[in-house]
């Protein structure tokens, strides 16, 4: 698989599969600039889910009404390009008021242990980072409850 | 020029069922005045039936039928009477927005902000969003790039003068 392939996959998974029990992301953009970095994926949506009556009623009462997003770059694989992925994720989560956000590095190979240690111990409560290692298919997420709770939803292999 | 259009069986039953609905109240109606009682028999069923259909067909086409065609350069939306057209040049940005049931719509934006945007309804034409938004969305970088590299050219010329 492909880091294309990849991205196809991941947007099919976060806007109609499994990530709809945690946000429903409506919108996919390919190759935008956020803050002079360029994602090759940018998803936003909010924790209010649509659906019908019932759903819909739920949603309303139970759930916060959070804005979420989710970047996704290709290729930087080192500590400096994580350093100013994340730069421009907290600008364009300024921008749209957005509650927490999802972050995508994905590469095909092995990433820097400098960058891997640093994911290692992020801790941000509002930000989740993931690094996908496509053509080895390994995921490594942060600490934190929002960079848990992406992993299951980015490893979308099949 | 390619071209999408796809009967939309869901609008096709709404239009007839529409139909039927005033037909038949039509029917009753007219049936009650003239007659002083509601005429029912089989015959009658047969008719409101055909013409409910014929006039369904022609209220979808005069009003749901969707038509996309596109080029290079930009591209035309027909629904039902109505017709738009646009350039890609005039849009910034492409997105591909679901719009429930697990279909999809491609948006173009004219703004960076991302608020001012118009819809494509590719799923219901038959197109495949994804691929369709990744043809787009190299369409639009390609004729915004196009100025800009214009403009660097003839930058480029003038500089020696100035």
């Amino acid at each position: 698989m492909d880091v294309g392939e990849y991205l196809n996959r991941l947007e099919r998974n976060l806007m109609i599969g499994s990530a709809r029990w945690v946000t429903e992301f409506v919108e996919s953009f390919r190759e935008l600039d956020v803050a002079g970095v360029r994602f090759a994926m940018l998803l936003r949506g909010s924790m209010r889910t649509k659906g019908l009556l019932l759903s819909r009623l739920f949603s309303y009462l139970a759930m916060p009404n959070y804005r979420t997003s989710c970047l996704v770059r290709c290729g930087g694989a080192d500590e400096r390009s994580l350093r100013a992925t994340l730069r421009a994720a907290g600008q364009h989560m300024r921008d749209h008021n957005v509650d927490w956000a999802w972050v995508v590095l994905a590469h095909e190979g092995p990433f820097d242990p400098g960058i891997v240690r640093a994911v290692e111990k992020m801790n941000a409560r509002e930000v989740g980072v993931a690094l996908v290692d496509v053509s080895s298919r390994s995921v490594l997420t942060d600490r934190s409850l929002v960079g848990r709770k992406m992993r299951d939803h980015v490893r979308c292999w099949r | 020029m390619k071209r999408a259009a796809r009967l939309q069986v869901e609008n096709v039953l709404r239009a007839f069922l529409l139909m039927l609905f005033l037909l038949t109240v039509a029917w009753v109606v007219i049936s009650f005045l003239v007659f002083g009682d509601i005429l029912v028999g089989q015959p009658l069923v047969i008719l409101n039936l055909v013409l409910a259909a014929v006039l369904g067909v022609f209220f979808y086409r005069s009003r749901y039928h969707e038509v996309l065609e596109w080029d290079e350069e930009g591209f035309r939306l027909r629904r039902g009477a109505k017709s738009m057209t646009g350039r890609w040049a005039d849009f910034c940005a492409v997105g591909l927005t679901h719009v429930g049931r697990g279909i999809f719509a491609v948006r173009l934006y004219r703004d960076q902000e991302l608020r001012d945007c118009l819809e494509l309804p590719v799923a219901r034409l038959g197109l495949n969003p994804q691929s369709f938004r990744d043809q787009v969305t190299a369409r639009v970088v390609a004729t915004r790039a196009e100025p800009r590299e214009a403009g660097e050219a003839a930058s480029d010329e003038q500089s020696p003068e100035t």
